[in-house]
């Protein structure tokens, strides 16, 4: 509380004490005395509004103000955005059928040309397993037709080389002198 | 020793050879001891290089008496001892043989067959490698039953093979469909 308020309450007390003695030993009639004392307790009373209530009110009052302009102008600021996009959104509703259809045409085109490629590509593993296959079979076939050919031969030999001492006679024996000296003479 | 070593001395024991008119008999000498050097007691003897010089000119004179040889022989294998070529000896009668072979006009060969050969058919396959060859056939016969049947004679290199045991593996090659070494 400041000085002024202080000196003003001091100045009150003794007063407000007259007052009430006045009161209790006045005479009938207009009470000078106690409508002067009112008369300083409302001019104290103002004063205090002024000095001290009024300037808070006042800040009060401006700071709300300002809170409201800056919350009407992002209210502003909100209406015209959305606007903004209503109207984008309005244009893009407007050619979304149009734009529905030629995304449909570009995903069946796509679609086809995806699905050609993976026939292609299914065709192409498809040929060359068939090919590897059929390598493979014809090289096991041979690969069998040698192995019987070399058992069959081998047996052959075999039983050529336990036959031939008994089979081969002394005939014979010359006939292989006698062709050999018809290849080997010059 | 390189083999142009070996032909070196080969070449110059014929020589001497040739001068004292004793080629055949000096190929003796010398085969029969390359036989000896040969020997698995022997050869590692003779293989030693801490053998000493005077220990092996005891060791080749003691060969020369023991095989009888002729002073010209005695001599190349002292020069052999000398020079620390006794090892060589095999090599070296090698070489002289086909020199000698080759002066004389002959050429050896190997001729093997299933059974023993009869005089006719043994003069027919000399008389034919001699028409092929136009030297003198020098044979050397083996027997082996292992051919089955028909011949096969080695002549400087070359084989000339007729035996039924060759004939039969190439028919197998040919029934498996394939080159075979059987």
């Amino acid at each position: 509380m400041s000085r002024v308020s202080s000196i003003a309450l001091a100045a009150l007390v003794p007063v407000a004490v007259l007052a009430a003695e006045a009161e209790h030993h006045a005479p009938p009639g207009v009470p000078w005395l106690k409508l002067l004392f009112s008369a300083v307790n409302v001019l104290i009373f103002v004063a205090l509004l002024r000095s001290r209530v009024w300037p808070a009110l006042r800040r009060a009052l401006r700071s709300r103000r300002e809170r409201i302009i800056a919350a009407l102008e992002q209210a502003a600021h909100a209406k015209r955005e959305s606007e903004r996009l209503q109207a984008e959104w309005r244009a893009r509703l407007a050619n979304v059928s149009v734009e529905l259809e030629a995304m449909r045409q570009q995903a069946r085109a796509d679609i086809a040309a995806e699905r050609d490629q993976i026939l292609n590509a299914a065709r192409q593993v498809a040929e060359a397993i068939r090919r590897d296959a059929r390598r493979a079979a014809e090289q096991e076939v041979r690969n069998a037709e040698a192995l019987l050919r070399a058992e069959v031969a081998a047996n052959a030999l075999a039983i050529a080389r336990r036959l031939a001492p008994q089979r081969i006679t002394a005939v014979h024996q010359r006939e292989f002198i006698g062709d050999f000296l018809h290849e080997v003479q010059p | 020793m390189s083999v142009s070593i070996a032909r070196r001395y080969a070449k110059a024991m014929v020589a001497i050879a040739h001068e004292e008119q004793s080629l055949e008999a000096t190929r003796a000498e010398l085969q029969r001891l390359a036989a000896l050097a040969g020997h698995p007691d022997l050869g590692p003897v003779l293989a030693n290089p801490l053998l000493s010089a005077e220990n092996r000119k005891r060791l080749a004179s003691t060969l020369a008496d023991h095989l009888h040889l002729r002073p010209v022989t005695r001599n190349f294998l002292f020069l052999l001892a000398d020079r620390q070529r006794l090892t060589e000896l095999a090599a070296i009668a090698d070489h002289y043989q086909r020199l000698v072979d080759q002066a004389l006009g002959r050429v050896r060969t190997q001729i093997t067959s299933a059974v023993e050969l009869d005089a006719d058919q043994e003069r027919d396959l000399i008389a034919v490698l001699e028409r092929k060859t136009g030297r003198t056939v020098l044979a050397e016969r083996r027997v082996d039953p292992e051919l089955l049947g028909g011949v096969v004679v080695a002549i400087e290199g070359t084989v000339f093979d007729g035996s039924v045991r060759t004939q039969l593996q190439r028919l197998a090659a040919t029934i498996a469909g394939r080159q075979s070494y059987l």
